[in-house]
């Protein structure tokens, strides 16, 4: 930069201001030694694979934990048989019965997707339980003697209908 | 760029950069030392990286005055909360100020009487012969700012040392000179 008049006076203080900076700066050597003894060193690769090692176990031992507590509430969704389960559903007794027994072991948030499963597993059972109001146009009545066998407490005459006719009685009915 | 090459450059700038770091701390030798130790540890730990989208010593200058200026905060926070006066340190040396000759003291009176803008922009152009584009990039503000603190500075200092009534020498133009290459 080009300076001219009342510049460059300013700029012959600020020379003599430098030169007298120049001789008083600490030397670089003792600066940067210093910081360089306040670095922190960095730990050894071995160290820190280490805790990246220790870090991957705590993580993994979590998971397992929270698998483990979360597997007996999994049991009980997986074993309600669907004959139990009443046609009409009252999932506050049930949730109620369900939650007694997770409510120590369960985290609020799981037990809210839990619920959401109970929910989804009710109206599955509901829907197998239902019955169309117009079934019984579909049985005709000599569905019940068809389907059933004589009993044996029936009169002979009765049962005789059923036996083969012999060949005297086949003459006797030639006769008449 | 690699650290030792890194060091290197830095060793080059190191005067350059004190004096810099003695503009913002407003001449205290033992902050400026504090806040260039700062500065290379900053460096070193990589919490201050040079990308080289600049120049080193503009890059290397704005991060002086960045923590001097953090260093300065914190002082000040550490007074207030121990309810003393502010710290301030005496940047005053008898020795050295009776070495001195009566222009270059009060020269550093008028220089310290400015506005900090003014002083850093006057620091950078005069004393580390950096250009107005240059010293932007240090100040992180405008060019056009730059150049309005340049000429604000400039009258003051001039209006400064002519009130004291000295002539030691320089004959100040009264004329604004406008033929200034920035």
């Amino acid at each position: 930069m080009e300076f001219s008049g009342d510049e460059k006076k300013i700029q012959a203080l600020f020379s003599e201001l430098s030169l007298e900076n120049q001789t008083r700066t600490p030397r670089f050597e003792k600066l940067w030694l210093r910081a360089e003894a306040n670095t922190p060193t960095r730990p050894p690769l071995v160290t820190r694979f280490v805790l990246v090692a220790i870090a991957v176990i705590v993580v993994m031992s979590f998971i397992a934990v929270r698998s483990w507590f979360a597997a007996p509430d999994s049991q009980y969704s997986a074993n309600i048989p669907s004959q139990i389960v009443p046609t009409t559903p009252q999932p506050r007794v049930q949730h109620s019965d369900l939650s007694a027994v997770s409510r120590d072991l369960v985290r609020p948030r799981r037990s809210a997707r839990r619920q959401t499963e109970r929910t989804a597993i009710n109206q599955a059972a509901m829907l197998s339980n239902w019955q169309s109001p117009t079934n019984i146009l579909l049985n005709s009545p000599t569905v019940s003697v068809l389907g059933s066998l004589p009993q044996l407490t029936q009169s002979a005459i009765a049962l005789e209908q059923f036996l083969p006719k012999k060949n005297n009685e086949l003459i006797k009915e030639s006769k008449q | 760029m690699e650290i030792s090459e890194l060091k290197a450059e830095l060793e080059k700038l190191h005067q350059a950069s004190f004096g810099w770091a003695l503009n913002c701390c407003r001449h205290n030798r033992s902050e400026a030392e504090e806040v260039l130790q700062t500065v290379y540890l900053k460096i070193l730990q990589g919490k201050a990286i040079y990308r080289g989208e600049s120049k080193l010593q503009t890059w290397l200058f704005a991060v002086i005055r960045k923590t001097a200026a953090t260093e300065h905060r914190k002082q000040v926070l550490r007074s207030l909360i121990t309810l003393g006066s502010p710290a301030e340190k005496s940047s005053s040396e008898p020795e050295l100020e009776l070495e001195r000759s009566d222009l270059q003291r009060r020269f550093r009176q008028a220089l310290a009487g400015l506005p900090k803008r003014q002083r850093e922009t006057l620091h950078l152009v005069f004393y580390q012969d950096l250009s107005v584009t240059e010293a932007a990039q240090v100040m992180n503000i405008s060019v056009g700012s730059v150049r309005r603190h340049y000429e604000r500075g400039k009258k003051r200092l001039r209006e400064s040392l002519d009130r004291e009534g000295v002539d030691y020498g320089i004959q100040w133009r009264r004329k604004e000179n406008s033929g200034v290459v920035l």
